[in-house]
């Protein structure tokens, strides 16, 4: 990448609240006009590391360069960021005009400038004739749109967002989503999305930065986290997963093959990836990537029998959960309701088959 | 209406007429506001609205030697309105009470700026200290400053000893300031508290969004902070200024005869000078003045808020 598509660029950031450690070694670059989501579970750190970028929170180690300049020294009202906080942090005493004019005042613009700017950011969040409401005369969703808007009315280079949507309902959630998504497409700004939530994470992203424990584990597209996750951990935040504990069976030169005991089925792993997992790897394998049979498959590799234990009905996809022969594994296939359908009714405690392909499987370290 | 027609039923009259009240109770909160309401306007009327009227009808009898006309005249206010005399007190009384409540409001709004802001553990505890001069008396704290402000004073004595002034100073009790003085630590709790109570309340992402919009510490507290404590400001100052204004205590033990104020006038009328529709009549005018005065901040408050928020 080079300087000039790097947006912000986050070097070793680590941040300490006395002795929790917030975020630990952070090293990210975001690009220039790209959707980019911090993604991980509550506590993770993304707040912090969102506040270090906006420049409420100084890091304890480490660097931030925005737009190539480094921003260490610089105070928030002078970084060339702005932020939608969580709970939209509306101005009461102003009305939504004078909140979303509010940071015009240094640009000294001229009344009828500044009216026209502000009408034009009302009707980009749909909201014109809005301009007299006060703060607690909006909706939820309303407000989240005027906290869009006071930001956006600036031309920021970049726009951070902590959990805009988490205090929506889901069918406004997931309206604001597509809203956000188009938004960001039409005018072209680095957006900076804070989410626990995996779902809009990979709906609206370009890339994500998976955090845990204040450490980001993997940096990648939205189909390249769910496809090629780097860790057992990232694996099982980004949608579902099974696990199968796996050893090394042959090794040759640059790669090596491993297999789960028991089961007729192997993997090859360069050996460079082997090293860096250790001897404790599992073999991982998305629900979708498995098919369900009633009868036994007639290619004998990659299959196994079990008994199904349960089938859930959830609407589009059917999911069914299915306890392997001779181990207390259980294993969750889905498949789409209407392939579900064709099978016909099997009932739980009947003998069923599995099969996938060499490529579904995803070799894992187990840390 | 529910009500007429359980009140209109035949069967068990009683209970229904009852059971409608009732539901009437809690179906009309305008109602159940009035009922809870009672007790506190019955005392206020009784204690407060009725003798006002009284005093509003004494103002305008006319005492004569020992004796009222009763013939209903404007003649007190003329006299107030003319006479030198009662208007430079009235004048003094009310520029003195906003010396005080200035000096109060200014040096209060710090103190509770620090405390919603900067204290974070042990809140309560510096509550306590702060006004933990108002758990005395009223008097005593007013002795106290002839105390410190004597003639044999702990400041005299304090400024003798290390030398800076070899007689004492005379000008520190008796005199306007030490009026201005005593009544502004007297009341300070009266306009910290509500200034501290409306900062406390203000949403601390509030500012971090004012900062992320490029408003600097300055510009923050102008157009975020200040219009968000203006209602606590507004609060400490009526509460402060109005009880100042008729004061009489403080200015009698600690003023001099240039800081005589209004309710030492009025305190003078209805003993020693015995000339009690002249004293209800400086009362209502000090009460129509405190009124002018307050309305008048407000809207320039109203303005200022409007002005820098902007
Ligand atoms: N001001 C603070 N003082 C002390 N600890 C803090 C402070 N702010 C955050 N922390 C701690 O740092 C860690 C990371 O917090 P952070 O707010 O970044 O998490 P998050 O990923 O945003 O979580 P959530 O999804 O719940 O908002 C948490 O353990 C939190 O307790
Ligand atoms: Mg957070």
């Amino acid at each position: 990448m080079t300087q000039d598509e790097t947006m912000i660029s986050v070097r070793n950031i680590g941040k300490r609240f006395g002795s929790v450690v917030a975020v630990e070694d952070a090293c990210f670059d975001i690009r220039r006009g790209e959707f980019f989501s911090l993604l991980g579970a509550s506590g993770s750190g993304k707040t912090t590391v969102l506040r270090i970028m906006a420049g409420f929170e100084a890091a304890t180690s480490g660097a931030i360069f925005i737009d190539g300049r480094q921003m260490d020294a610089v105070p928030p009202h002078q970084r060339p960021v702005n932020m939608v906080f969580q709970n939209y942090a509306i101005f009461p005493h102003l009305n939504v005009a004078d909140n979303i004019g509010f940071g015009l005042r240094k640009l000294k613009l001229d009344p009828v400038e500044r009216r026209r700017r502000i009408d034009e950011m009302l009707e980009l969040i749909k909201l014109p004739g809005f301009g007299d409401r006060l703060a607690d005369q909006l909706s939820g969703g309303q407000r989240q749109r005027v906290a869009l808007a006071r930001a956006l009315v600036l031309q920021p280079k970049v726009l951070l967002l902590d959990e805009p949507l988490g205090a929506l309902d889901k069918q406004l959630r997931e309206q604001m989503q597509v809203e956000l998504r188009a938004l960001q497409r039409s005018i072209g700004v680095t957006f900076v999305l804070v989410t626990h939530d995996q779902e809009e994470a990979l709906t609206l992203s370009d890339r994500i930065a998976v955090m845990a424990d204040g450490r980001v584990l993997q940096v990648d597209t939205p189909a390249g986290l769910y496809e090629r996750p780097c860790s057992r951990q990232v694996a099982g935040f980004v949608g579902n997963m099974n696990f199968l504990p796996a050893r090394v069976v042959s090794q040759d030169g640059g790669s090596a093959r491993i297999d789960v005991p028991g089961l007729q089925t192997t993997c090859s792993i360069s050996a460079e990836r082997l090293a860096r997992f250790g001897s404790d790897i599992s073999l991982a394998i998305r629900p979708e990537r498995m098919t369900l049979h009633r009868e036994r498959p007639a290619d004998q590799a990659n299959s196994v029998s079990g008994v199904l234990h349960d089938r859930m009905y959830l609407g589009e996809r059917t999911q069914f959960q299915v306890a392997l022969d001779d181990r207390g594994t259980t294993i969750a296939v889905s498949s789409s309701t209407t392939v579900a359908e064709r099978l016909g009714s099997i009932d739980p405690g009947a003998q069923v088959w599995l099969s996938w392909s060499e490529e579904a499987l995803i070799p894992l370290g187990n840390d | 209406m529910t009500v007429t027609s359980e009140l209109n039923a035949p069967a068990g009259a009683d209970k229904t007429a009852f059971a409608g009240l009732r539901r009437l109770f809690f179906q009309n909160e305008s109602l159940r506001g009035l009922v809870l309401l009672t007790p506190t306007l019955v005392i206020l009327s009784i204690t407060v609205i009725v003798p006002f009227l009284l005093m509003g009808a004494m103002s305008l009898w006319t005492q004569i030697g020992f004796d009222y006309t009763d013939d209903w005249s404007f003649r007190n206010y003329g006299i107030i309105l003319t006479e030198p005399l009662y208007t430079t007190l009235l004048l003094r009384s009310l520029g003195m009470s906003m010396a005080a409540t200035l000096v109060t409001v200014m040096l209060a709004y710090p103190m509770a700026y620090f405390l919603a802001f900067h204290v974070q553990k042990n809140k309560l505890i510096w509550l306590i200290i702060i006004t933990l001069p108002f758990w005395t008396s009223y008097l005593l704290r007013v002795f106290a400053w002839r105390v410190v402000l004597g003639y044999e004073g702990v400041i005299n004595t304090g400024l003798m000893e290390i030398g800076l002034i070899s007689e004492p100073l005379s000008f520190l009790l008796y005199s306007k300031s030490a009026v201005i003085i005593t009544l502004a630590h007297a009341w300070a709790a009266f306009a910290l508290l509500p200034i501290y109570v409306s900062l406390e309340k203000i949403d601390k992402s509030v500012l971090e969004a004012s900062a992320d919009l490029g408003e600097g510490p300055v510009m923050r507290f102008l157009r975020v902070i200040l219009p968000l404590s203006m209602p606590g400001v507004i609060a400490g100052t009526f509460l402060m200024f109005i009880p100042t204004v008729g004061d009489y205590v403080t200015a009698a033990l600690v003023g001099g005869p240039d800081s005589r104020m209004i309710g030492n006038l009025i305190e003078l009328q209805f003993g020693t000078v015995d000339n009690w529709p002249m004293g209800a009549a400086l009362a209502i005018t000090m009460i129509i003045s405190i009124t002018m005065v307050g309305l008048l901040f407000m809207v320039l408050s109203r303005l200022l808020k409007r002005w820098v928020a902007a």
